[in-house]
C-alpha cells in the first residue's frame, strides 16, 4: 500500500505541475451544459432531484471517461512507449501498481470534478439537495472502476502513438454519441452495457426506478469490467509492444 | 557472474539482433557492454532483466524483478522537485532495506548534500543523472542495469558517474551500456564489445587496447568494428 501511495502522490505532484490538466476533463463538458441550458437557466427554472441526475448523465459520465482515457490508460501508456514502466516496475516490484495508482488517484480527482459540476448545476437549477450530492458519490463510484476496467484493454494493444490516440478518440466519441441507446433485446442490452456511458445511463435509471433486477444487471457487468481491468493489470506490457516488434 | 550462452533473438520485424551471442560478466568489477548504435544493448537488458526472451540460449542465472534495478536514459521527474524531494521518492517508492554502504555516505556528502534544496529543473543534466543513480544506487539489489548512465555529459561527471557505479560494483553485480571507449580508461572494467549480433571481444580495458594495437580507444572502436566485418 505504501507503494501505492507513493506512486499516486507522484503523479499528483506531476498533475499539480500542470494544473491546467486538472480542468481539461471538466472545462467542456461544463461549457457545452452551460451552452445547452442557458435559456432555462435564464429563465430561472427550478429542475427537481431526479430532472437534475437525468440531465447530469451524460457529463457524469463524459467526465469519468474523459479522466480514465487520457490521465489513466492514454499516460500508462505514454509511459511505457517512452521507457520509463520498466524503470519503474523495477524500483516498485509489482506491475499492477503502475496502472492501479493513477486510477485510483483519478477516482477521487473525477469525484471532486463531478461533485463540483454537480454542485455548480444545482445552483443554476435552485436545488441545493444534499441527496443529489450523495447520488453522484454512489454512482462515481460504482461506475468509476469499471470504466477503468474496460478501457484497460486498450494498454494492451501494441500500436503506435499516433493510432493510440486516434483510437482513444473514437472510442471517447462513440461512447458519450451511444450514451442513451437502448434496446429490449437482452442479450443485446447487456453487450451495450460494457460501454461506460450506457452503464451509467443503466445504473441512473436503476436507481430512479428502484429496479432490483437493473441493480443486478449493472452490479454484474461492473464486476466483469473490473475482472477484466484486474486481467489488464497483473499482464500490463512494461515494454512498448509498437516499436521494434 | 552472469552466463549468456548461444543466445540468439530476432524481432517480429525480421530484424535479427542476435544470433549465437555468448558471454560471461565479472564479479567486483563494473561491466560494460559496449557497441555502436542499433546494435540491440537495450535489447539485451531487457533479456537480463526478463522483460524479452530470447528464441534461443540461456541466460543464468535469471534474477527475479526484486532483485534487479533497471536505469533508463531519461528519468521523468518532477521538475519542481528538490533534491530531497527526489531521495524520498525513491525511498517512499520501494521502502524496503537501503544501502548503507561507505561509499554511498562519501557521494552523498561529496555531490549530492548541495543538491537537496536545489530544484530539479535548475539542476545540470550531470546533477540530474547524478542524483537520480544515487538514488537508485541505494535500493539494495542484486544485479544494477544502467543504459548509457554518461550518454551526453561532460567528462567529470560522467566519471563521477562511473566511479559511482564501479563502487557499488564491489558489493553488487553491475551492467552498464556505452558507445564511448575512452570513458573506460584507468577504470576496473570488463568490456563486452558486441558486434554484427554476436561478442566479438571480452575483457579489460588493456586487452583490448593491446588486441587492436591502439593507443586510441576511438581509433580501437573503430578498428574492432572494421576487422569483425572484414572476418564476417
Amino acid at each position: 500500500m505504501k507503494k501505492i501511495r507513493a506512486l499516486m502522490k507522484f503523479d499528483l505532484e506531476m498533475l499539480l505541475d500542470n494544473r491546467l490538466a486538472f480542468v481539461y476533463a471538466v472545462i467542456f463538458p461544463l461549457l457545452f451544459f452551460a451552452m445547452s441550458n442557458w435559456k432555462n437557466v435564464m429563465a430561472q427554472q427550478t429542475y427537481d432531484t431526479e430532472k437534475l441526475i437525468i440531465l447530469l448523465t451524460p457529463y457524469l459520465s463524459y467526465v469519468v471517461m474523459s479522466n480514465t482515457l487520457n490521465n489513466v490508460v492514454l499516460m500508462v501508456y505514454g509511459r511505457r512507449e517512452d521507457g520509463f514502466l520498466k524503470m519503474y516496475y523495477f524500483i516498485v516490484e509489482r506491475r499492477s501498481y503502475l496502472l492501479l495508482a493513477p486510477e485510483i488517484l483519478y477516482y477521487f480527482i473525477s469525484l471532486i470534478e463531478c461533485l463540483g459540476f454537480t454542485l455548480l448545476a444545482m445552483i443554476a437549477f435552485h436545488n441545493l439537495s444534499p441527496i443529489l450530492l450523495l447520488q453522484v458519490l454512489l454512482i462515481i463510484t460504482v461506475i468509476y472502476f469499471p470504466t477503468c476496467g474496460i478501457l484497460s484493454l486498450l494498454v494492451l494493444l501494441p500500436i503506435k502513438p499516433p493510432s493510440m490516440t486516434a483510437l482513444s478518440g473514437g472510442v471517447l466519441l462513440l461512447a458519450v454519441l451511444t450514451y442513451s441507446y437502448t434496446t429490449s433485446f437482452l442479450p443485446l442490452r447487456v453487450l451495450t452495457m460494457f460501454n461506460p456511458t450506457i452503464l451509467t445511463s443503466d445504473l441512473i435509471s436503476s436507481m430512479l426506478t428502484q429496479s432490483v433486477a437493473g441493480w443486478g444487471w449493472v452490479l454484474g457487468v461492473g464486476l466483469v469490467d473490473c475482472a477484466i481491468g484486474y486481467l489488464c493489470m497483473t499482464h500490463l506490457p512494461i515494454i512498448s509492444k509498437s516499436q521494434r516488434v | 557472474m552472469i552466463k549468456v550462452e548461444h543466445l540468439s533473438f530476432t524481432y517480429a520485424s525480421k530484424k535479427a539482433i542476435y544470433s549465437d551471442l555468448n558471454f560471461t560478466t565479472v564479479d567486483g568489477r563494473l561491466n560494460c557492454i559496449i557497441g555502436k548504435n542499433g546494435v540491440g544493448k537495450s535489447t539485451i537488458f531487457d533479456m537480463l532483466a526478463g522483460l524479452v526472451k530470447p528464441q534461443s540460449g540461456t541466460i543464468s542465472p535469471l534474477l527475479a524483478s526484486s532483485e534487479i534495478i533497471y536505469q533508463m536514459q531519461g528519468v521523468p521527474m518532477l521538475m519542481t522537485a528538490t533534491g530531497q524531494n527526489v531521495l524520498d521518492i525513491f525511498r517512499d517508492l520501494n521502502p524496503g532495506a537501503q544501502r548503507t554502504d561507505d561509499f554511498l555516505t562519501t557521494i552523498y556528502q561529496e555531490n549530492v548534500v548541495n543538491l537537496l534544496d536545489e530544484k530539479f529543473r535548475d539542476m545540470s543534466g550531470g546533477e540530474r543523472r547524478l542524483l537520480i543513480i544515487y538514488a537508485m544506487c541505494t535500493l539494495k539489489r542484486s544485479l544494477y542495469l544502467f543504459d548509457e548512465p554518461t550518454s551526453g555529459l561532460d567528462p567529470v561527471s560522467a566519471r563521477k558517474i562511473l566511479n559511482l557505479l564501479s563502487d557499488l560494483a564491489t558489493c553488487s553485480q553491475v551492467i552498464f551500456t556505452s558507445h564511448n571507449l575512452f570513458e573506460l580508461k584507468n577504470m576496473p572494467c570488463h568490456v563486452i564489445f558486441i558486434a554484427n549480433r554476436r561478442c566479438i571481444f571480452q575483457g579489460n580495458y588493456e586487452d583490448l587496447m593491446q588486441r587492436y594495437a591502439e593507443d586510441d580507444p576511438v581509433q580501437a572502436f573503430v578498428d574492432a568494428l572494421k576487422q569483425d566485418q572484414s572476418v564476417s
